[in-house]
């Protein structure tokens, strides 16, 4: 009995020593090639602990009893204080939920879970963004916005940090883990990482080696650190292939940046019709649009024609912190020429770096703005949408369950706000042309079909009774005793015959801002600057909302029900009333800039004639 | 009625050939004589630093002293062989005076002006050649001295002549009766004397320039710019170990081992030199009862001997003249409407409207980067009003973004408001015991990891270190070109560089055969650095 009792107690402790925490923290998986079969997975000794003897617990099913041990991981070491170890899968089977443990002799962390690549060309959900270097919290938002897509992987474009010192580094890793989400599985807490495809960016070319010793990518397979691992392409199915480039390659690396080159103008050609689309990230654009920075990166542009040439679809760019979509584009000397079929950059990196102004303008641009902001992608055999979301929407997006995610490989959360792009709106939509390069989606997104009417007519009305048409119009839930609500007409003439309203949204120039939230609602009786009832202003359907809580121009989206309500105006089903801007409650009253002040709201609407086409 | 060249007609006895030379000897040796002494107190006033001739550096030349100074030393070795001709031609004569009397003793000073023109011409081509840090600076200490012998002879020459005989003297040597002949002779000689000298510069310059091999090697190799040189290649890479000589009167001599290697593309270089303590302080800052101050001895002369980092300068030109290829602009003003000089030392200027590339490595403000800082001596700027710090020609290349900062907005003796704090109080700890030439400290904080000045934030106790070097990212734009980085081991600094063979950028040189390089080692010293006067030439193997 004794010895059952012993043998009972040493399980138990053996149990629990499997358990115990392990000296090894921040897990993170790594797509570097093959990714329905392998995958790198990284972790880092934990502060001054001791550790040794580490490698990988993982298996197919949440059985854990069923896991294997990998074998022991590599260390290798980040400017020579942040140890790293790495461990390679290989053998996976593709589309499939891998569980796993980092341990070392001490123990072994937390579990999660990653899914390999699908073989077939099934849709994805990817995201795309780069330089959360600087602001933290921000970075952090843009961390929590990934956890709550769920993206099948993310490409992050280089210049993670601001120094590329072990500290900040070690920090970054840290901050990566609020992109997994927590997820319960048969009673067990999981949480599900991200595959990271990672690229050098400026602030890392004091040690461009980290793409080995912080991400274990092994790109030439050598076993050790060198600057062919800064480059390197994977193809995700045959759906993807993403080539992953390194810009930062200078003088000194003259001989890394020929060698690149050469690889990418031999591999192209060679592989890049092995997938549907063909992507690419890279950290410095070719054409920044930012006037503080260089107006052209050669060592990108280099790539322009090859990239023209052999079919590159998607361009990811960083950099500069703002965000841009160019139309279908190719190269043209030292610029780009528009073409109905070409490549697409975007970009350009702003995941907490600090914003910069978008200030140079090229025809071949479609929409440039500053804001913090990554990009979710959607990929299909036939499409590639884009949405662009702001980083401030993370704290309204609901996080997407695990089982949405299972069901559609497309499902998207919701509560977020996106970019509205002046052309395109919220999707900036691209399709595959006949000749393999891309094309916008013509069914949603038009450049060109997009219209901006300024007010015609725009009043304050007071609760007293009176009205105010100076510079500016008001709206307050309590001024004085008083409500202040703003009324706002547009004209629609200029918009043509038969056009189909896809997006509509209405700018103002704030020049007080207000923190308390304010409702757009549709006007429902005819009123003049010079005739208009307080009483009136009530009632009508609610179309969108903002907190106009800065300085500046401020963007409401109209719902679906504003959309119709314009759509009905041009259809003349409905009468064009204008709308109404009344608080949501807040007594911190709102100013913007009137029609008499030369600056007036902006009616802005995409739409479709389909005679065009 | 013969016709005379002088201004006055004087019926002195006629000038045959013999003293005809004499005298032409005499008026080519004279300005020579004064503007070598005149040149050479400038190099020595400017390398030594100090002011054993306070009224005299006033008149001194300035410019471009040492190729002043060189170009002299080239007509002098022309007067020499003139004066040998004269010698060999009168070799059957008694030697002549030219007033025909020779005062007491003065034949013995003639002849110690000979030999002493003699051995200052041979020091002076022993030092060109071998260069001024050779035989330990014994060497330029003799050239020095015996200059200033040489300079106290020829005073009591003078006054020995003048006083026995002294119209007489004066009149034959200075006023002589001579034919348009001669002065025609004198002046074609003076002529063809400069224009030789010039000519032949280049060629002398190229014949006499130690070459630093520059082999080839596979692009399957792999050289990492650590400043461990454990690669294989740099085993077999020749060395040239260039003597440079500090400056300051201690003038201590530091070799520095150069090697060079190209790689496809790529240069990589490797320099070495000894430096007992690796010196990682930059002008640190200390809380004082009043406030924070500089720790500084010479800053406000923008001359700090004490509180600085140990740095290295590499010039590359395709100029071979001595002193950085001309660069350097000796005296208080070199540099004509440009505000004097802080220490009276000089400026660095390319000369007619060159370019020098320089490759500035500091030990802590480039640390971490991987590069080192690449600048340039190009023209000289013009002055900046509000400018801490006029340089002349020597400018840094273009940065974009990122690179260093000091950690205050305007420097000064007295108390000085930090830029910013760090942002964990901790992170000071590590300096507060550190001593200056601890080589595991170096004396920076990440830009990242601080925080604005705040007083409410500022509760650091007095006596409290803090360093003034804040990192900001590596160098972005052409200041960021060549990849670099040092170790200090075992009583030597070990720099590697790297950059590309052609660069891209308009402010430096592409790195070809026949490309000029000269080093300059700066012990921790902001501007002091010793200096070798003639360069090493690559040429690829």
């Amino acid at each position: 009995m004794k010895v059952y009792r012993r043998i009972g107690w040493l399980c138990l402790g053996l149990a629990l020593a499997s358990q115990a925490e392990a000296a090894v923290k921040n897990v993170r998986v790594v797509w570097e090639a093959n990714p329905s079969s392998e995958a790198i997975i990284g972790f880092s000794r934990s502060g001054s602990a001791a550790s040794s003897g580490q490698y990988v617990k993982y298996g197919s099913s949440t059985t854990e009893s069923s896991w294997q041990n990998s074998g022991t991981a590599i260390k290798r070491t980040f400017k020579s204080s942040l140890d790293n170890y790495f461990v390679r899968l290989t053998g996976l089977s593709a589309n499939t939920e891998y569980y796993f443990r980092a341990c070392d002799s001490t123990g072994c962390t937390e579990p999660y879970f990653f899914r390999t690549a699908p073989s077939a060309p099934q849709g994805l959900t990817f995201i795309a963004g780069g330089d959360s270097r600087t602001n933290r919290s921000q970075r952090q938002q843009g961390n929590r916005l990934v956890q709550k897509v769920r993206p099948h992987f993310v490409m992050f474009s280089g210049d993670y940090t601001d120094n590329h010192s072990a500290s900040e580094m070690d920090t970054w890793l840290t901050d990566w883990l609020l992109t997994y989400t927590p997820t319960t599985i048969n009673g067990v807490a999981y949480k599900q990482a991200y595959p990271l495809i990672p690229t050098v960016g400026n602030h890392e070319a004091s040690d461009m080696n980290f793409m080995c010793s912080v991400f274990g990518v092994d790109a030439d397979r050598n076993g050790s650190c060198s600057l062919r691992d800064s480059y390197y392409a994977l193809n995700v199915g045959n759906l993807l292939r993403i080539y992953t480039l390194n810009t930062e390659f200078g003088s000194a690396q003259a001989n890394d940046r020929t060698a690149q080159r050469n690889w990418l103008n031999g591999d192209l050609p060679a592989n890049g019709s092995s997938a549907q689309w063909r992507l690419a990230q890279y950290h410095k654009p070719m054409f920044p649009r930012s006037s503080s920075k260089p107006a052209v990166h050669q060592i990108a542009l280099d790539w322009a024609q090859v990239f023209y040439d052999y079919r590159m679809n998607l361009v990811n760019e960083s950099d500069t912190h703002i965000a841009k979509y160019t139309k279908p584009v190719r190269p043209n000397g030292s610029d780009y020429q528009e073409v109905s079929a070409g490549t697409v950059y975007i970009g350009e990196g702003a995941w907490g770096a600090p914003v910069r102004t978008a200030d140079r303008s090229s025809p071949w641009i479609v929409d440039q703005g500053s804001f913090a902001h990554l990009n979710v992608i959607q990929a299909t055999t036939s499409n590639i949408d884009i949405r662009t979301v702001y980083l401030s929407s993370e704290p309204n997006t609901s996080t997407l369950s695990k089982a949405s995610r299972d069901a559609d490989p497309l499902a998207l959360p919701s509560g977020w706000s996106l970019w509205d792009s002046a052309a395109v709106g919220n999707v900036f939509s691209l399709k595959r042309a006949a000749n393999n390069l891309t094309e916008l989606n013509e069914s949603t997104s038009v450049p060109g079909q997009t219209i901006s009417l300024s007010a015609t007519r725009d009043v304050t009305v007071a609760s007293s009774g009176t009205l105010q048409n100076g510079n500016t119009v008001l709206a307050d839930g309590d001024d004085a005793g008083k409500q202040l609500r703003a009324l706002l007409g547009w004209g629609l003439t200029s918009v043509p015959a038969g056009a189909t309203v896809q997006s509509a949204s209405i700018k103002l120039n704030v020049v007080d801002p207000s923190s308390g939230s304010y409702n757009l609602h549709a006007m429902n009786s005819s009123w003049s600057e010079t005739a208009a009832s307080y009483a009136q202003t009530s009632g009508g359907t609610l179309i969108g909302s903002v907190v106009p809580s800065s300085n500046g121009s401020a963007s409401i989206t109209l719902n679906a029900a504003g959309v119709a309500m314009v759509q009905g105006w041009l259809n003349g089903s409905m009468v064009n009333h204008g709308v109404v801007l009344s608080s949501g409650g807040s007594s911190n009253g709102v100013d913007f800039s009137s029609r008499e002040s030369g600056n007036g709201a902006q009616l802005l609407l995409n739409f479709t004639v389909p005679t065009l086409r | 009625m013969p016709t005379h060249c002088g201004p006055f007609s004087f019926t002195a006895m006629p000038l045959h050939k013999p003293l005809t030379r004499i005298v032409i000897l005499h008026w080519l040796a004279l300005p020579l004589l004064l503007a070598s002494l005149a040149s050479g107190l400038r190099i020595h006033i400017s390398s030594r630093l100090d002011d054993l001739f306070p009224g005299v550096a006033h008149w001194l030349p300035q410019g471009d002293v040492y190729g002043l100074h060189l170009l002299l030393a080239c007509a002098w070795l022309a007067l020499a062989c003139a004066y040998g001709t004269h010698l060999w031609l009168n070799r059957a004569a008694r030697p002549y005076s030219a007033a025909g009397r020779m005062a007491p003793y003065n034949r013995g000073l003639i002849q110690a002006l000979r030999w002493l023109l003699l051995a200052l011409l041979l020091l002076g081509l022993a030092i060109y050649l071998a260069g001024s840090a050779a035989a330990g600076g014994w060497l330029l200490w003799a050239h020095r001295w015996l200059a200033f012998t040489l300079l106290a002879c020829f005073i009591l020459h003078m006054v020995m002549q003048a006083g026995w005989t002294p119209w007489n003297q004066l009149r034959a040597i200075v006023l002589p009766r001579l034919t348009w002949q001669a002065c025609i002779v004198t002046l074609l000689a003076a002529l063809g004397i400069s224009t030789a000298t010039w000519l032949m510069r280049p060629i002398w310059q190229q014949a006499t320039t130690t070459v630093l091999p520059v082999s080839s090697i596979a692009l399957s190799e792999t050289i990492t710019v650590d400043g461990a040189s454990t690669e294989a290649a740099w085993q077999h890479a020749a060395a040239r170990t260039v003597d440079t000589l500090g400056v300051g009167r201690e003038q201590a001599a530091i070799p520095v081992t150069v090697q060079a290697l190209r790689q496809g593309e790529v240069m990589y270089f490797r320099f070495s030199w000894p430096d007992p303590t690796p010196s990682l302080q930059h002008l640190p800052l200390i809380k004082t009862s009043t406030g924070w101050q500089i720790k500084q001895r010479g800053l406000n002369q923008h001359d700090e001997t004490l509180y600085y980092e140990d740095k290295l300068a590499i010039m590359f030109a395709r100029d071979a003249a001595a002193a950085g290829s001309g660069s350097m602009q000796l005296g208080q003003q070199p540099v004509h409407q440009a505000p004097p000089h802080a220490t009276g030392r000089g400026y660095h200027a390319a000369q007619r409207g060159g370019l020098i590339d320089v490759w500035h490595w500091k030990a802590v403000r480039t640390h971490g980067f991987n590069q080192l800082d690449d600048s340039h001596f190009g023209s000289p700027y013009p002055v900046v009003p509000g400018d801490t710090r006029y340089t002349a020609g020597y400018k840094s290349d273009p940065l974009q973004a990122g690179g260093y900062t000091e950690n205050w907005a305007w420097p000064g003796e007295g108390n000085i408001r930090p830029k910013r704090l760090p942002r964990d109080p901790a992170l000071l700890d590590r300096f507060q015991e550190a001593k200056a030439d601890d080589p595991g400290v170096y004396w920076g904080m990440s830009w990242y990891e601080s925080i604005p000045y705040d007083n409410k934030d500022d509760h650091y106790p007095v006596g409290t270190v803090m360093p003034s070097v804040l990192w900001k990212t590596v160098f972005e734009g052409d200041r960021g070109d060549v990849q670099a980085a040092a170790q200090w081991q075992q009583g030597r600094w070990t720099l590697e560089a790297a950059r590309g063979i052609q660069s891209a950028s308009a402010f430096d040189l592409d790195l070809v055969d026949g490309l000029y390089l000269w080093v300059a080692v700066f012990d921790h010293a902001q501007i002091r650095h010793s200096y070798h006067l003639r360069p090493l030439r690559l040429r690829f193997d």
